[in-house]
């Protein structure tokens, strides 16, 4: 996708498995917005295509919710349900589209209530609503949590969650935790690039450089992280700590099973005892900085 | 095929109820007919005195003239907000991406805006039927100017509805339209600066009020007929472009 003088999006290639709840993260200016415009088919790519399954689906068979929702402020949240799915569908498979998305988004209290002075929160229910109204094979959201409070914030990753199985979900955010806590698959997006997408464990490994272990054991200081490191010169002790009477060592090793076990054997003989012992896994935040970082260039990997 | 479409339908209904719903059209319909209705009392009380032209001529007429004059400014204000609003709310995005195809938004758009003209051209009818119940002959007259009318505020609507499409600034929508009205307005005096008869006829042809003239009259005739059929459908085509650019 090319703006005059600028390249928006560059060779960006993803697969979004059918029935999956996709992250799609990049920083500001990554070219989400762009990505996610021609996928619903409201920009069209100087280059390359977006292909769709079912076959044949095409841009109609797509639910938006773009970062500001889409509303009438002057109708009431019933009737732009209705205005919305009267578009899509017969009347008759409208009326009962509207009742079940009214339960399903927990609008049942404002149905009747006029757009405008509803709180964010509803109106970000009433976008997610007109979304799913006509039961489209593919959702985007776009930022479907931001602004709204830890409640509702809850309802709404539940009733993502629900999604899941009977749509395809391409979910926008910022918010890390959310991601990894809802998605079964993640592409960044990073300066109009694909650094990194595929299955959320896929990528985690892929990220892995370095392997951490956290272990509590009964005594440690410098001397013995000195002597560890002499030991095995394939760990290095990042740092200890003391809390409630045990020491918490962090160390980080080549990655092989080998190294594991031999670096647990020498934490126990030194540490005197050795309470717990834990591989840290890298968070989404981790990968999202590192992935965003290391491609300053455009290409990525 | 337009007709038929259930979703055109729908998007018509809540245009034009949408109108209704908002106070703009009421407030601009109170103003209308309260200017109206006090020209119509002067041309009446002026034509008290005798003439030798007939009431059509000193009332009907100047009535019509400056109901067209109103609908210069009415129409940039009614169509202001007709795409505008729609960018701003996000909601014009839910249009394109629906089944809805560009020209059924457009026409829907139109259409509803039309509805309006007529609901206040319906305010004056009270003028020419009051004359009818005293008597005055000629009616036709009044029939062929309200179509006259009718055609030329839907081709400003139009222009209207294609400047609203351009931002999403209500504003700027209606200075843009009101401009681009006057201008073609204005063709229409060419001919008193210029002596070439070619270049003055070419610039009356572009010139609305030229073409509402013979209807005012009485008179319709298809080369009128033909400019108010042209000049919205051009402009309906320059605001399918500018639907379609935002793909681009």
């Amino acid at each position: 996708m090319e703006f005059p003088g600028v390249v928006a999006l560059d060779r960006v290639s993803f697969c979004v498995s059918s029935g999956s709840i996709h992250g799609f993260l990049g920083p500001n200016g990554s070219g989400k917005t762009t990505s996610i415009n021609i996928i619903s088919g409201l920009l069209t790519p100087t280059a390359g295509e977006v292909i769709l399954a079912p076959a044949g689906q095409g841009a109609k068979g797509i639910g938006l919710l773009p970062e500001t929702p889409p509303l009438y402020p002057t109708m009431t949240v019933e009737q732009y349900l209705q205005f919305v799915a009267n578009l899509y569908l017969t009347r008759k498979e409208s009326t009962k589209a509207v009742e079940q998305t009214i339960d399903e988004c927990g609008l049942r209290d404002c149905r009747k209530r006029i757009i405008a002075p509803l709180s964010k929160g509803y109106k970000q229910r009433v976008g997610i609503a007109q979304a799913l109204i006509y039961s489209p094979a593919i959702v985007i959201l776009d930022e479907p949590t931001v602004g709204l409070d830890p409640h509702s914030i809850d309802q709404i990753r539940a009733l993502i969650l629900s999604l899941k199985d009977r749509c395809t979900v391409i979910l926008s955010s910022h918010n890390l935790n959310e991601v990894e806590r809802l998605c079964d698959q993640v592409t960044i997006l990073n300066q109009g690039s694909v650094v990194a997408s595929g299955e959320m464990q896929e990528i985690k490994q892929n990220f892995k450089t370095t392997h951490q272990v956290v272990a509590q054991v009964k005594q440690w200081n410098q001397e013995l992280s000195e002597e560890l490191n002499q030991t095995l010169p394939n760990c290095q002790v990042l740092e200890y700590q003391q809390s409630a009477g045990r020491y918490q060592v962090t160390v980080s090793f080549d990655g092989s099973e080998q190294e594991l076990s031999q670096l647990s054997l020498q934490l126990a003989n030194r540490g005197q005892a050795l309470f717990k012992i834990q591989e840290e896994e890298m968070s989404l935040e981790q990968i999202f900085k590192q992935a965003t970082t290391q491609s300053g260039s455009r290409g990525g990997n | 095929m337009l007709v038929g479409h259930h979703p055109f339908l729908r998007l018509l209904i809540k245009e034009i109820r949408s109108y209704f719903l908002t106070p703009m059209l009421y407030i601009i319909g109170a103003l209308f007919s309260l200017i109206i209705g006090w020209l119509f009392f002067n041309y009446l009380v002026m034509a008290k005195t005798p003439t030798d032209y007939s009431i059509l001529e000193t009332v009907v007429k100047p009535l019509m003239g400056n109901i067209h004059l109103l609908m210069i400014f009415i129409a940039p204000l009614l169509t202001m907000g007709t795409f505008a609003i729609e960018r701003r709310n996000g909601t014009l995005d839910l249009l394109l991406m629906s089944p809805l195809r560009h020209r059924d938004i457009i026409a829907a758009k139109f259409l509803s805006i039309v509805a309006i003209i007529v609901f206040l051209l319906g305010l004056t009818t009270i003028c020419p039927i009051t004359l009818y119940f005293s008597g005055i002959e000629g009616m036709a007259v009044v029939g062929s100017s309200y179509l006259g009318l009718l055609l030329c505020a839907s081709s400003y609507a139009m222009i209207g509805i294609f400047t609203s499409s351009l931002t999403d600034n209500q504003v700027i929508a209606a200075m843009v339209s009101f401009g681009i009205i006057i201008l073609l307005t204005f063709c229409g005096l060419v001919p008193s600066f210029t002596n070439g008869q070619i270049t003055a006829q070419l610039f009356q042809y572009f010139s609305p009020p030229f073409h509402l003239q013979p209807f005012i009259r009485g008179a319709i005739k298809s080369f009128d007929l033909l400019y108010f059929i042209t000049l919205p459908i051009y402009f309906m085509l320059l605001t399918h472009l500018s639907l379609e650019s935002r793909r681009w």
